[in-house]
């Protein structure tokens, strides 16, 4: 369930598999390996966490940061920051797969070579996740701007999310007047 | 002076404001927009005096009068009179609005001044004083259109001006001077021309002295010295020379030259002797103004608005704010107010820092009305769109498409703030200019919240470009003090969110000069 609101279709996933290295001249080749568990539970861990507070500061960044009230501005920045935020969401997840924790073989997995060997992490899965992050980033962004507009912007000390408290609703529509 | 309109209890008290001639009507513009700004007292009844009905000052009052009563009618409708538009404006003439010296004698065709004194009946035993008629009045002057007002020559207009004492609205207002103890009455006119200079003396003592009692009335006494005040305009403009030496009807145009000579006689009246005034206000400017046009009376006797009419109606303010002088003082009580450099400007208006903060604050609620509630006084397509989920709206629990439907009281102020918002453009342009908005002539919509007030240069020192939507920054935090307060609530929020934003973007201007 919590799985499933973290990474919406792009769990975890519990074996990656791999292509093991090439054997000795002449031994079998195989092709059942997989990543180590541990590190991309981890990535994985990392890039929800990552992902939730890089929306939460885009949120406060879009509503605390401007000096304005409700206009069809503010509209079109919403729409700007919630894009960005997407687009940071789906980075976020390959960032932390490919350059934050680092990927291995699960020592054993594959007989040519048994040692835990670094290994690039599959791009389709990547990917995958990527998209889930770019999703999730959206929506994260949606509902962080309706609790906090909701929770804090009945009070002028919370700043812009009293100020814009009508956004994104009920004024959404950034071609509107 | 530092007049305070805000917490002097201005807005519980009556000021009568006699207008007297062309000069004196025109201060009743910008009196009408400072109450429209919430700067006014609780009731203003207006006396207009003049025998030209037709001239442009006096139409221009109308509309405005017209225009600022339908306005309050309006918010009054919605509960909403007691902010802006909360001076209740009260015609004390009767529908007629002008007072005219001539006329109870309409019903005679001949116009002309001897017509009007019956000249033709100084005959026989009266002879002589048809003689002494002629010898003070040259034929020129015999023969004025008087319709056309006075025209520079007092005289004639003194002869008729103490009719005041017979009339029933005068009696009404000196006996309501009896019953309302801080009632104040302020009359504002010129000293050098006409129908001004020939009224301000009369009316100072017809107030004063009251009314006597006739065979079956009883006396109505006068109104105290310390309650009448009055502004008298030194000669603050000069005409061309015009085309004919005589106006049309072979009467005399009012003369330049003798607009200093005119002045400088009738002073030591007010100074020396008692004419009723227990406070005076002497307003001039050392560089009297050229008019366009040189015209006698009518409608096209349409001078451009000039700083000293707004000081008349400061005038009265604060004389209203004071109430009246102190009784115990020697009266009467003469004051001044002097203007920095050529073009007076924020620095110069005799208004402590709370009025100006409102003052300013009105410019800016009317200036953002302008701009999106009725964009240039005209109708505002898709506001409800455009006020879809404004927070001040919000708190107010009112529904944009709810305050669209306040058409009437909309309409009302975005004709009256336009008249406003054209009449500074007027004063701008004018010379010298009262320099508050650079408002030169365009629209509204031209002008960004922060270049509103004059003398702030909101680029060139790098301070941050404005639009609406900060004004409603300050409006949604005036908001959470009228939660659910509805239309009424709109009105509070107009007015507090507005002076929010005068106070952070221009606080420059809200001292008086050499205070800052």
């Amino acid at each position: 369930m919590w799985q499933s609101v973290l990474h919406l279709w792009a769990s975890p996933p519990a074996d990656v598999v791999l292509i093991c290295p090439l054997p000795i001249p002449g031994d079998p080749r195989d092709f059942s390996g997989f990543f180590d568990r541990g590190p991309v539970a981890t990535a994985y861990q990392w890039t929800a966490l990552a992902t939730g507070l890089l929306v939460l500061a885009a949120v406060l960044a879009c509503y605390l940061l401007d000096r304005r009230s409700l206009s069809r501005r503010f509209v079109w920045r919403w729409w700007t920051v919630l894009g960005a935020a997407s687009v940071a969401g789906a980075l976020v997840p390959l960032m932390m797969l490919y350059l934050v924790v680092s990927q291995h073989a699960s020592a054993g997995t594959c007989t040519t070579n048994v040692l835990p060997f670094p290994e690039m992490f599959p791009v389709a899965v990547a990917l995958n996740r990527a998209l889930a992050g770019f999703v999730w980033s959206a929506l994260a962004f949606v509902l962080f701007s309706l609790l906090l507009t909701r929770a804090a912007g009945w009070h002028p000390a919370a700043g812009g999310f009293f100020h814009n408290r009508g956004c994104p609703w009920p004024r959404i529509n950034p071609f509107g007047a | 002076m530092s007049t305070d309109l805000i917490g002097s209890g201005i807005d519980q008290r009556t000021l009568t404001f006699l207008a007297l001639g062309g000069s004196g009507i025109r201060s009743i513009e910008p009196l009408l927009y400072l109450c429209a700004f919430g700067l006014g007292p609780r009731q203003l009844r207006l006396v207009l005096i003049d025998p030209d009905q037709s001239n442009a000052a006096v139409k221009r009052s109308r509309e405005l009068i017209e225009m600022y009563r339908e306005t309050r009618d309006a918010l009054a409708d919605q509960g909403a009179a007691g902010v802006y538009f909360r001076t209740e404006v009260v015609d004390a003439v009767g529908s007629a609005l002008v007072w005219s010296p001539i006329a109870d004698d309409e019903g005679l065709a001949n116009a002309r001044f001897g017509a009007r004194v019956d000249r033709t009946l100084m005959r026989g035993r009266s002879a002589a004083l048809g003689h002494l008629f002629d010898l003070l009045n040259p034929e020129r002057v015999r023969n004025m259109d008087l319709t056309m007002g006075f025209r520079g020559v007092p005289s004639i207009g003194t002869v008729f001006m103490n009719r005041l004492r017979d009339e029933r609205f005068f009696e009404q207002l000196l006996s309501q001077g009896q019953t309302e103890a801080d009632a104040v009455y302020f009359a504002v006119g010129s000293i050098f021309g006409g129908t001004g200079s020939a009224a301000f003396p009369v009316v100072g003592r017809a107030l004063a002295d009251g009314i006597k009692g006739r065979d079956t009335t009883s006396d109505i006494a006068g109104v105290p010295p310390q309650r009448i005040g009055g502004a008298l305009f030194l000669p603050y403009f000069t005409l061309p020379a015009p085309d004919t030496r005589d106006a049309p009807d072979g009467g005399p145009r009012p003369e330049t030259v003798l607009f200093a000579q005119n002045a400088a006689g009738a002073l030591p009246t007010y100074l020396n002797t008692s004419t009723g005034y227990g406070g005076l206000y002497m307003l001039g400017d050392s560089v009297p103004r050229e008019q366009h046009r040189n015209e006698v009376g009518g409608e096209r006797q349409a001078n451009d608005a000039h700083y000293i009419e707004l000081y008349g109606a400061l005038a009265a303010l604060d004389f209203a704010a004071r109430p009246g002088e102190d009784a115990s003082a020697r009266l009467p009580v003469v004051r001044a107010t002097a203007v920095g450099g050529r073009d007076p400007g924020w620095g110069d208006l005799p208004l402590n820092a709370a009025s100006r903060a409102r003052l300013v604050g009105g410019i800016v609620a009317a200036h953002t009305f302008l701009r999106i509630l009725r964009p240039d006084g005209g109708g505002a397509r898709d506001l409800a769109d455009t006020l879809r989920g404004v927070t001040w709206l919000q708190l107010l629990r009112l529904k944009p498409g709810e305050l669209v439907e306040r058409t009437r009281a909309l309409d009302g102020m975005g004709g009256f703030f336009r008249a406003a918002w054209t009449w500074l453009g007027e004063m701008r342009r004018s010379n010298p200019a009262l320099a508050l908005v650079p408002a030169s002539g365009g629209p509204p919509s031209s002008i960004r919240p922060d270049e509103l007030i004059e003398g702030r240069g909101a680029v060139a020192d790098g301070r941050s470009r404005d639009d609406e939507s900060v004004v409603f920054r300050h409006w949604n935090d005036a908001a959470y003090a009228h939660r659910g307060a509805g239309f009424p609530g709109f009105m509070h929020v107009m007015r507090e969110g507005s002076e929010r934003y005068a106070r952070a973007a221009f606080s420059e201007n809200l001292s008086p000069r050499g205070s800052a």
